[in-house]
């Protein structure tokens, strides 16, 4: 799936792939990569844009920590407001999936179209 | 063939050239692209840096304007603050050196610097106001981030300028203030000064990344 399309919906993108619990950079985009059935290869240089706002609109929190390999790297985890947000982007996005399921629909059923 | 460290070096080196942060936010933003590249060079990747951030000056700029939204939002907050504690400060301070008269030699340099220091304040305040109007409707365009930071500077200024004129009102009356009213002035001449220094350099480090955006 193209980039810019993802864009649109990075902020449910990468609280969806942290929800289950914290990662660093390069797994949220594995974990993105891996539950979307390899359909959302994200950019690398749009995910720490989208995380740094997200974490300073409060719905992500970060720390450093220390990798297997002794390296430090910052990990993030969803906060309350984050977990929140989540709940109604899903929402949203679940009413706006079946409205436009509808729509298709409707479309298709037109004789010629 | 795997990425070769010199390669990842030289991509963090010349993506380090073009990002225009803070030294605490830079060092945190390289060493999170360092990790990134390290990990992929260690899954066995084969792509350059550049194949998973792109041209460095793109990656830099999207950061740029991620660490923007973080700095401006608390350069708000701070001037905020600092607006208010001078302002309480400042009426407090008037009421505390109400009853104590500044010497007649002095009386007349004491008129003029109260009016500097009163005026500066309050057209500090109506800064702030302005500032604040510019971003009401829409809180991150860049054109208006750039006018607040330029404001919110003038303002800070004008705010400091004041603290410096309240301490010499102050230091021109110390001889006839009690202790206790001395010690109270203190705290808000202490509190002033912390505030507005707080704001001046959030000011600076949002004016240096909005720059690095132009």
């Amino acid at each position: 799936m193209e980039g810019e399309v993802l864009k649109g919906h990075m902020d449910m993108i990468v609280l969806s792939a942290l929800s289950r619990g914290p990662a660093h950079g390069y797994a949220i985009i594995e974990e993105i990569r891996s539950r979307s059935g390899g359909s959302f290869d994200l950019p690398e240089g749009t995910i720490y844009p989208a995380l740094h706002r997200l974490e300073s609109a409060g719905l992500l929190s970060s720390a450093w920590t220390t990798s297997e390999t002794g390296r430090r790297r910052r990990t993030y985890k969803v906060t309350a407001a984050g977990r929140r947000a989540l709940t109604q982007q899903k929402d949203m996005w679940r009413q706006f999936a079946a409205a436009m399921d509808g729509l298709i629909g409707k479309v298709a059923d037109v004789p010629g179209a | 063939m795997s990425l070769a460290p010199d390669r990842i070096t030289l991509y963090l080196a010349s993506f380090d050239r073009h990002l225009r942060l803070d030294p605490w936010a830079r060092r945190r933003v390289l060493a999170e692209i360092e990790d990134h590249l390290r990990e992929a060079e260690a899954s066995g990747g084969e792509r350059g840096p550049e194949s998973f951030f792109g041209d460095q000056q793109g990656l830099a700029r999207d950061l740029t304007l991620a660490w923007l939204e973080r700095r401006y939002a608390s350069l708000k907050v701070f001037l905020a603050i600092a607006a208010i504690v001078t302002a309480s400060a400042m009426f407090a301070i008037k009421s505390l050196l109400g009853g104590a008269p500044s010497g007649g030699a002095h009386a007349p340099v004491d008129a003029v610097i109260q009016s500097f220091d009163r005026g500066s304040g309050l057209v500090a305040l109506l800064l702030v106001g302005a500032a604040f109007l510019t971003v009401r409707t829409r809180p991150f365009e860049l054109t208006r981030v750039n006018l607040f930071t330029k404001l919110a500077g003038i303002a800070a200024l004008l705010l400091g300028t004041s603290v410096i004129g309240e301490a010499a009102t102050i230091a021109l009356r110390l001889p006839s203030a009690t202790l206790p009213r001395l010690l109270l002035i203190a705290a808000f001449l202490l509190a002033e000064t912390v505030a507005v220094s707080t704001a001046l350099g959030m000011w600076g480090l949002t004016r240096r990344i909005v720059a690095g955006l132009r």
